[in-house]
């Protein structure tokens, strides 16, 4: 019996000693492997152009796996930053806006890009594009777009035809032909001619004439805003001239009661122009499925004057953690991803308009995105809008417009001079 | 003794509970008040009562207040005036399953997400051009109303949504309550011919008292804590901030704006508001008796 549970006894020992060998030897393998979570927002073309990415770079780099895991844009924000405040957890990798590198950079939370690839990205990308992503001379994410609000905008090219009109060549005949294509129906709009009324258009708008007229919204340090000017009290009542006096839209897209935003409006044959970002696009052919060409074009808003400028704001980017201990590896998938043949397939499929100059320039891209080229054409007319928070100062303009536009003001000085103390406020207190 | 023993056991884990989710932030909430407060800097000065004395000249904040008064005020009177008169017609039905079944269908939105049905009154009863209320007023030979842009309006459209939204809940509290109203004293008051309006104030409504303190004090707190219509009813908080109430606000300071010791500072004003008419409620309508 002695001898039987010996050997039993045996047996299992032999098992546990080749268990804990086969065991070791794995985890020593996974040990070798990097793996990298990296977090995204959620939107399915740009997650599936990641995961592509991700499988062709683990194919060149067979030590390293990249975790790629997405959240609703809504909470991605506030898990960002938590997970950034928190001195444990997160992610390796981030796929971080803009805006929100303002307040990142500053805290520590983000690994400063090497300073040599720095150099290279802001030889390489438009200033508007990383703008916001240094701080102290020190560049903290890579960006991988170029966010554009201005410059471009859709057209419905049924009831262009309709009212016989053309697209527009310059600001007047602009203008004109959206005084020409409203319709109403006694105080009702049936077609808004040119509904430039949203959250974004009014205040790049504003910036952007304001710029064209050779002026200045902000100081050079970026410390004080100044909209009491000649050049702003101009941008502003040729904006608000558009509503109050020529009637081609209303203020719905800012106070809200329409069940449609402008863009979709046009698509639904109830706007004739809207000035919005190429994202917009892609929504007139697979959900209203309109073709592009035929119902609807997208195509450049005339400029306000000839000195052309714009300002633009800093958008998506992907950012390292600076708890990440796996940097170099992170900074390895960042550079991949940086490569040009790599980032204009990422830039096609998510339909951006490239950060890199020489994407933006190169015909396979534009072979791919014909649509962008109105946009592609003035990007090197950019500047960076400023270091502060954009949603704020749209705040301010658009509160200030709808105000202005309703008669709450005796004159377009006394809205400025409000407009310039809200907008000082904000800025002060960042 | 044993009885002590289950009775602690039973109190003490909801008493911790109860300590770290709503005293402890309250407590935290009310320090962060003090502080020039945000989390992704490292130093956060102390600023006094500097967050408090901003409140008082911040004009945003004042029109939030007036906002939520209104809002408030107008639904919860609204609201507990409906769901009486409601719950005590459907209690006049001798059948138990009429009773059941109109409890159900006024129960039934309150089931629904208030963002769902947000969502649905926002796209498709409320717009200007396509709602279904503009239809009903054209069909009538009326105009059309901006339910949702005209801020003249707004808080009108966002109350009638609530009170859709929030009468099912009270009247089956109310019903409950006035089941539990002995049916002899109706009878009895049948042998008088009293009319149901007389009944109604002078039985029915006196001995509801209990119930209508409890609904009464329910439905401020949570009419006062609203957030999610005026989130998704409203584009950016309306038309000149007209449907800019002190939830909203708060959300829009701390996690908008990032300022959380100022949207702290609001969060202890509307903690303080909600405290204050909840003790007048409950001393002025005490009973001291039910049935």
């Amino acid at each position: 019996m002695k001898k039987i549970i010996s050997a039993i006894m045996a047996i299992l020992f032999l098992v546990n000693i080749a268990g804990c060998s086969k065991g070791s030897s794995t985890s020593q393998k996974s040990d070798k492997k990097v793996v990298l979570k990296m977090w995204a927002h959620q939107n399915e073309p740009w997650n599936n152009a990641y995961k592509d990415i991700i499988a062709n770079f683990e194919k060149e780099n067979p030590n390293i796996r990249v975790e790629l895991e997405t959240f609703p844009y809504n909470d991605f924000e506030s898990k960002v930053q938590t997970s950034l405040i928190n001195k444990e957890g997160g992610a390796d990798i981030y796929e971080l806006w803009g805006g929100w590198a303002l307040d990142f950079a500053p805290t520590g939370a983000l690994k400063e890009i090497p300073k040599e690839f720095a150099e290279k990205v802001k030889k390489e990308c438009y200033p508007a594009t990383y703008g916001a992503l240094v701080h102290k001379n020190k560049l903290y994410a890579v960006p991988i777009e170029f966010n554009i609000e201005n410059g471009g905008m859709v057209v419905n090219l049924h009831l262009l035809k309709e009212a016989g009109l053309k697209v527009p060549k310059t600001w007047e005949e602009l203008k004109q032909t959206a005084i020409k294509g409203t319709r109403k129906d006694g105080n009702k709009f049936k077609v808004k001619g040119f509904d430039f009324v949203n959250w974004d258009s009014v205040s790049y708008y504003f910036l952007s004439f304001i710029l064209q007229q050779k002026g200045a919204y902000i100081n050079e340090d970026g410390t004080a805003f100044n909209f009491e000017t000649a050049e702003a009290k101009k941008s502003f009542a040729e904006l608000a001239k558009l509503v109050k006096e020529d009637k081609v839209t209303n203020l719905e897209g800012l106070t809200g009661g329409g069940n449609l935003e402008g863009y979709q409006q046009l698509y639904a044959k109830r706007a004739m122009m809207v000035p919005r970002g190429p994202w917009i696009v892609s929504e007139g052919i697979q959900s209203f499925n309109l073709k592009l060409g035929k119902d609807f074009d997208y195509v450049g808003v005339p400029w306000y004057t000839n000195q052309h400028r714009f300002a633009a704001e800093t958008g998506w980017s992907l950012a390292i953690n600076a708890k990440s201990k796996e940097a170099a590896a992170a900074q390895k998938f960042i550079e991949y991803v940086y490569q040009p043949k790599v980032m204009e397939k990422l830039n096609i499929r998510c339909t951006q308009i490239p950060a890199q100059k020489e994407i933006s320039q190169s015909a396979s891209y534009q072979k791919e995105m014909p649509y962008t080229k109105v946009l592609l054409d003035i990007l090197d007319n950019s500047q960076f809008i400023g270091r502060f928070n954009t949603d704020r100062l749209k705040e301010v303009v658009n509160d200030t417009f709808v105000k202005y536009c309703s008669n709450e003001y005796k004159t377009i000085e006394e809205a400025l001079k409000e407009l310039n103390k809200k907008a000082n406020a904000f800025l002060k207190k960042k | 003794m044993k009885n002590k023993k289950f009775i602690y056991s039973v109190i003490i884990p909801t008493v911790v509970f109860m300590f770290i989710f709503i005293v402890i932030p309250i407590g935290i909430g009310l320090a962060i008040s003090f502080f020039n407060y945000n989390p992704l800097r490292d130093n956060n000065a102390f600023v006094g009562f500097e967050n408090f004395v901003k409140l008082l000249k911040d004009k945003e904040f004042l029109v939030a207040m007036k906002n939520t008064f209104v809002f408030v005020f107008g639904t919860v009177f609204l609201n507990i005036c409906l769901s009486l008169a409601l719950a005590y017609f459907i209690s006049r039905f001798k059948s138990n399953k009429v009773r059941s079944l109109f409890r159900m269908i006024f129960f039934l939105p309150c089931i629904a997400p208030v963002v769902a049905t947000s969502v649905v009154f926002s796209r498709s009863i409320f717009p200007t051009d396509t709602g279904l209320l503009n239809m009903g007023l054209n069909a009538l030979g009326l105009g059309s109303v901006n339910w949702l842009g005209d801020p003249n309006v707004l808080m009108i459209s966002v109350i009638v949504y609530t009170l859709w939204v929030d009468v099912g809940y009270n009247i089956i509290l109310f019903s409950a309550g006035m089941d539990g109203i002995p049916n002899h004293i109706y009878e009895a008051s049948d042998l008088d011919n009293t009319s149901e309006f007389r009944k109604f104030f002078k039985i029915t409504l006196p001995l509801l008292g209990r119930t209508f303190q409890f609904v009464l004090v329910q439905t401020l707190i949570s009419h006062f804590q609203m957030f999610a219509q005026f989130s998704v009813l409203i584009l950016k908080d309306g038309s000149k901030n007209s449907g800019l109430v002190l939830s909203r606000y708060i959300y829009k300071t701390a996690f908008e704006h990032k300022d959380m010791g100022y949207a702290s500072a609001v969060s202890l004003v509307l903690f303080i508001i909600i405290m204050i008419l909840s003790f007048i409620e409950q001393k002025k309508t005490q009973v001291d008796w039910e049935y």
